[in-house]
């Protein structure tokens, strides 16, 4: 970490540590008994989180950490774990405790110890190129080395995708439901191909239970689709699982705009699983920002082609995750709720909305960090964060942090919105302000700034400073200051444009939605 | 399935190499386009060399307006050679239309 390094000139954003096994267990020797082999193996622990230290405390990056190849050959055989200090032993027990210090220290493992599992190790690593040229990755996998890697920065930066949008005739059940009629698809026990379509469903099941919703885009009559859904005995996804249905005879690509356009995310947040090659190869070339997995002939392999692509590669779970599918459902149903009232304060008046806010916190922290780093659309500077610099927030009694909650007859939409901001001499300038494009057109941008203007007051401020910065996906927001009232205050770098509000005036209230301090 | 490939990927097209040679580099954004494009293939890594070379002509230092995300600077900091890595690592930030450069050691 010399300063006037190489690397000290290249100010990474992220550093990703690649040591090799072999060097990782020079300092064991074969023959240590168990209680050496854990004290060396934790003390090389934390050396490496040592050094995951000083590299966030030097350059404020972001940490990856990559799994030690298992690259020993056996000394010991089926029971290699009783000689701990053997390499082939070592390298599982290492990793093991990689991933726990990791989970703690804020670093994202590179798993190339599983995908090696998957592979096979001799796919990823030949002792010939390791003794002629120090190459533990085998060439041929450089692709896909990098793919793992890239797709955590990528989920770091909140750019997996979100939705898997699924056909249904012979992606989700074997044959055509229009033609075979529900006794007629294969789906459920008694048959390979049945088979495959179930554990096909199980799988995006699961992804639904750990938060990507689930959205269907198929050419057929609506009715038959749907009993399927609701009656047929082996259907493992139901109604409730899908938060979006677009079942017509519309063009793909245009029902994958009013998917997106309806769950309130980017078309760059959907994953497009169709067996069809025809549907395909349209798709991506009308909407190339959509990911279209080439998902091979057999159903019995969707799910590994979906889940080796690593398009919902993800960080940290949290209890929003959990309950995705829902609130997207509770969303649909809020829209068909505003397009069939006639009288929109009415509207609102009947969901019942109740805001509950509190300052940011430790219990909060996970999912504010996940927040700021994932929300592209409704975000007026898209400064990303990290766990420190969220913790030096909640630490700092100056500070202006809010984290928001909004519940309604519908549901509970979890956290929509966070605000944070600092003192600057007798303004408080807003750094941070985002909120899920879930609740827009409610009136609750309104309702936080009522909240933002009432802390601010609390914190002796005479005025708030509103910033947008503009980027490709933000221009939601380019007026929103200027909605709520704020004047032109000047501009800055990178087009970014400056508002204020007197904190002297007073602001229309929202009888519609009522706050609450939790 | 195949192991250690791109498996999710469309095969390569006949015509990719000469996609990839016809790419005006005068004009910043369709260049990029056509780079992100041409990188969402089953590409070997062969494939991915030729495919860096290009972009690191193309777009070596400075992020293009239109790539996706915060421009990433990534050190791989390591105890074996990982140069033969890195075009892997552009060329992946490059499919999801982000703009990566490499710093080893």
């Amino acid at each position: 970490m010399d300063p006037t390094s190489g690397l000290a000139h290249f100010k990474p954003t992220a550093v990703l540590f690649a040591l090799d096994a072999r060097h990782s267990c020079a300092g064991f020797v074969t023959t240590d008994p168990a209680g050496r082999v854990a004290a060396l193996a934790e003390a090389w622990v934390d050396d490496l989180a040592g050094l995951w230290r000083q590299a966030r405390a030097k350059w404020g990056c972001t940490i990856l950490q990559q799994a030690l190849l298992p690259v020993f050959t056996a000394l010991f055989g089926g029971n290699e774990h009783r000689l701990p200090g053997s390499g082939a032993a070592l390298v599982p027990r290492l990793n093991s405790l990689l991933r726990d210090r990791a989970d703690t220290a804020g670093a994202d493992i590179v798993a190339l110890d599983r995908q090696a599992a998957q592979d096979g190790v001799s796919h990823w690593h030949d002792p010939v190129l390791w003794h002629r040229a120090k190459q533990e990755v085998h060439p041929t996998c450089a692709p896909l080395y990098g793919d793992l890697v890239v797709r955590l920065l990528a989920a770091q930066q909140g750019r997996s995708f979100k939705c898997l949008v699924l056909d249904l005739d012979n992606t989700l059940w074997g044959g055509v439901i229009g033609d075979d009629g529900m006794a007629g698809i294969a789906l459920g026990q008694g048959s390979a191909l049945g088979e495959s379509f179930i554990a096909f469903q199980a799988f995006a099941k699961d992804l639904s239970r750990r938060g990507i919703i689930l959205a269907v885009c198929s050419k057929n009559d609506e009715a038959n689709a749907m009993e399927v859904f609701d009656s047929h005995p082996d259907m493992v996804l139901r109604r409730a699982d899908i938060g979006c249905f677009a079942v017509n005879w519309t063009d793909k690509a245009a029902n994958l705009r009013d998917i997106a356009s309806r769950l309130n995310i980017g078309l760059d947040a959907l994953v497009f699983a169709d067996d069809n090659l025809f549907e395909r190869t349209i798709v991506r070339r009308e909407l190339p920002m959509v990911a279209v997995p080439e998902l091979p002939d057999d159903p019995a392999f969707y799910a590994t082609t979906i889940a080796d692509a690593g398009y919902f590669e993800s960080i940290r779970l949290t209890g929003e995750d959990l309950e995705r599918t829902g609130q997207y459902q509770a969303n649909v149903r809020r829209e068909i709720l505003r397009e069939s009232a006639t009288d929109l304060d009415g509207y609102l008046c009947s969901l019942n909305m109740r805001l509950h806010w509190r300052r940011f916190d430790a219990i909060g922290q996970p999912r504010i960090v996940q927040l700021i780093n994932k929300t592209n659309q409704f975000n007026l500077t898209t400064r990303r964060t990290t766990d420190e610099a969220v913790a030096t927030l909640i630490a700092n009694p100056a500070a202006l942090t809010l984290q928001l909650r909004l519940l309604d007859t519908l549901g509970d939409n979890g956290v929509i919105g966070i605000v944070a901001g600092h003192p600057d001499g007798a303004a408080i300038v807003i750094d941070t302000w985002l909120m899920s494009c879930r609740v827009l057109g409610r009136g609750v941008e309104r309702a936080t700034l009522n909240l933002v203007v009432a802390e601010a007051r609390r914190l002796g401020a005479a005025t708030l400073v509103g910033v947008y910065v503009p980027t490709a996906k933000n221009g939601m927001v380019r007026d929103h200051y200027k909605n709520l009232g704020f004047t032109p205050a000047g501009e800055g770098p990178e087009l970014e444009t400056r508002w204020a509000l007197d904190l002297a005036q007073v602001l229309p209230a929202t009888p519609h939605i009522q706050t609450i301090e939790d | 399935m195949p192991p250690c490939e791109l498996t999710w990927l469309p095969e390569r097209p006949a015509d990719w190499v000469e996609r990839l040679v016809a790419i005006d580099g005068s004009t910043t954004e369709p260049a990029w386009s056509a780079l992100v494009a041409l990188s969402n293939f089953r590409l070997d890594s062969l494939g991915i060399i030729r495919l860096d070379r290009r972009l690191q002509r193309l777009f070596k230092d400075d992020p293009p307006p239109a790539a996706t995300g915060t421009p990433i600077r990534l050190a791989v900091l390591a105890s074996a050679t990982v140069e033969h890595l890195l075009p892997g690592l552009r060329v992946a930030a490059l499919r999801r239309g982000m703009w990566l450069t490499t710093y080893s050691a």
